[in-house]
């Protein structure tokens, strides 16, 4: 009874967000959208090499008053042109009869298309029954609604392996679930949440296999390491975990070796269209969209400062699981920005101790996964700076590892408190419902309805 | 007894938000200003300013608020603004029979 309340909750929860969240608020959703629809005319955008000088990345001219009717989150104290909404719905534009782009491009050009290839068939979909272009991004959406929810599922399944206990499990999926950041992911039109999915699914897999491993297992791993690359690159930390999963299961040192040079090979094969597609338009296999999408401004640094400001640059990371939302500026009030930042490195440093000092099998297959991102971020955020790139590293990019900080913070906050787990996810399942409603009405109502 | 009470002031802590925005509600400018603009004299996030405009702003709250928000939310979808109250109010009675 209790499960299926839980379960309705966060179902209603996510509509709430679903409804009260303007199109295109989200990170990069104007770009991932556009190339959706390019994909329906056939047309794969490239990714534009210089903004100042090239005109026809931007949005086309419809799906620009789409954007503009809605505006940014960055934009303070400018919200939704509501007046202009209600007359551009009522005129129901359709994206049918829009004139043919040669050579479009986009600044998300570099991405990998499988989350996007997806989107097309929704998009199609909506084509099909003539809908509007505000209802036909409300279908598009749809896709990552789906990618939330299997994500959930699996999230379930996970904390109840993890720590055998049914109420444990709902408690900590509620406060997974309700998180502003995993919401946001689960209503934008972004491959972050499909990523999301195929890396909770290659965990809770890891889970459930045996301890032998066999060659179906080397196919299917390629299988989720090859999607999770084809729906957006940083994908590619899930081949570390499973290379350390051959080793981890089996024992055997000659059959890991050969299983992971045959799943490694199995692996560049599945990817290797994406890389030669990337040489013949770019002449690299892997291209970035960092000189297009920031600003080169940071003050030199040595070495051993970039080292540092690189494990400094994961506060925002840890920050925006407070809140925040959007491109710029909506986030919570500063204490609770800040309390919620301090206690949350606390408890997941001490739970990390604690399941690290524990032990078992699953925790160390959870600090394995977590590693492996939090290694290929800490080199993207030391490029970052080694470059004198300004950009950060977003919270939606530790996502696919939240359960295990989900995790962390549980053990941390039992250790801490000395009470039960039980006990523990109940504080949680608290906390992330106040969370919401104080998301909900201190930051998004604000922003772009008062 | 003293558990019905701890859950009842849990639930209130829980939807403290909702309650506070319907009874005391957003500190707004008086005039509005150019069109497109927001009436929020506040920069959402920032705490001093929230406060402080309550001196200086008119209360938007209760029902004309929600009537306010209802229209803007129901401007991307027919109903929109409709679902998003009966969303919300299944979600605190689902909240009230978890915890009571």
């Amino acid at each position: 009874m209790t499960r299926s309340l839980k379960l309705c909750l966060i179902v209603l929860s996510f509509f709430v967000y679903f409804l009260i969240s303007p199109p295109f608020q989200a990170p990069d959703e104007p770009e991932h959208y556009q190339i959706i629809y390019f994909l329906t005319r056939l047309q794969y955008p490239r990714l534009v090499q210089d903004v100042r000088t090239s005109t026809n990345y931007q949005l086309l001219d419809t799906f620009e008053k789409v954007f503009n009717t809605t505006r940014v989150a960055s934009e303070n104290y400018v919200i939704p042109d509501f007046g202009a909404i209600k007359k551009f719905v009522s005129m129901k534009n359709t994206a049918d009869g829009l004139p043919r782009i040669a050579d479009p491009l986009s600044k998300q050009g570099h991405q990998p298309v499988l989350y996007h290839v997806l989107g097309a068939v929704f998009f199609s979909l909506s084509s099909l029954f003539h809908l509007d272009m505000v209802s036909q991004y409300y279908t598009v959406r749809a896709l990552s609604t789906l990618f939330y929810f299997l994500s959930v599922f699996f999230a379930y399944h996970i904390f109840k392996y993890v720590f055998r206990k049914t109420a444990v499990a709902e408690n900590l999926t509620v406060f997974f679930a309700l998180n502003p950041v995993t919401l946001k992911a689960g209503i934008a039109v972004n491959p972050d949440i499909a990523l999301v999915f195929f890396s909770l699914f290659s965990l809770w897999v890891t889970f459930k296999i045996g301890k032998k491993i066999s060659l179906k297992h080397v196919l299917l791993f390629t299988l989720l390491s090859g999607l999770a690359v084809w729906t957006k690159f940083q994908g590619v930390v899930l081949v570390p975990f499973f290379i350390f999963i051959f080793f981890r299961k089996d024992g055997l040192i000659k059959k890991s070796v050969i299983f992971s040079l045959l799943f490694l090979t199995a692996f560049l094969f599945v990817i290797f269209p994406w890389f030669l597609l990337n040489i013949m338009r770019y002449g690299a296999p892997i291209i970035d969209n960092f000189s297009i999408m920031g600003r080169f401004n940071l003050p030199h640094y040595s070495l051993l400062q970039s080292l540092v400001q690189a494990v400094f640059e994961f506060r925002h990371t840890v920050m925006h699981y407070a809140g925040f939302w959007g491109w710029g500026d909506p986030y919570p009030f500063k204490p609770f920005f800040l309390i919620y930042a301090v206690m949350f490195l606390f408890l997941s440093f001490m739970g990390a101790a604690v399941a690290i000092l524990r032990k078992n099998a699953s925790n160390i297959a959870l600090h394995v996964f977590l590693s492996s991102l939090l290694v290929f971020l800490f080199l993207v955020a030391l490029r970052h700076k080694l470059t004198r790139f300004s950009g950060d590293i977003q919270g939606r990019y530790l996502l696919p590892v939240f359960v295990v900080f989900v995790v962390y913070l549980a053990e941390g906050m039992a250790f801490f408190l000395r009470k039960k787990i039980e006990t523990v996810s109940g504080y949680f399942f608290y906390f992330t419902l106040f969370q919401y409603f104080f998301v909900l009405c201190f930051v998004i109502i604000p922003k772009y309805y008062v | 007894m003293f558990r019905f009470w701890k859950r009842t002031i849990i639930f209130c802590i829980i939807i403290s938000p909702l309650l506070y925005i319907f009874f005391i509600g957003y500190p707004i400018r008086k005039i509005a200003p150019s069109p497109g603009r927001s009436a929020r004299c506040f920069k959402v996030g920032e705490l001093r300013e929230f406060v402080e405009c309550y001196r200086e702003g008119v209360r938007f709250n209760g029902l004309v608020m929600m009537k306010d928000v209802q229209n803007k939310a129901s401007s991307f979808n027919p109903f929109g603004g409709e679902l998003f109250f009966i969303a919300l109010c299944i979600q605190i009675l689902i909240l009230l029979a978890i915890l009571l």
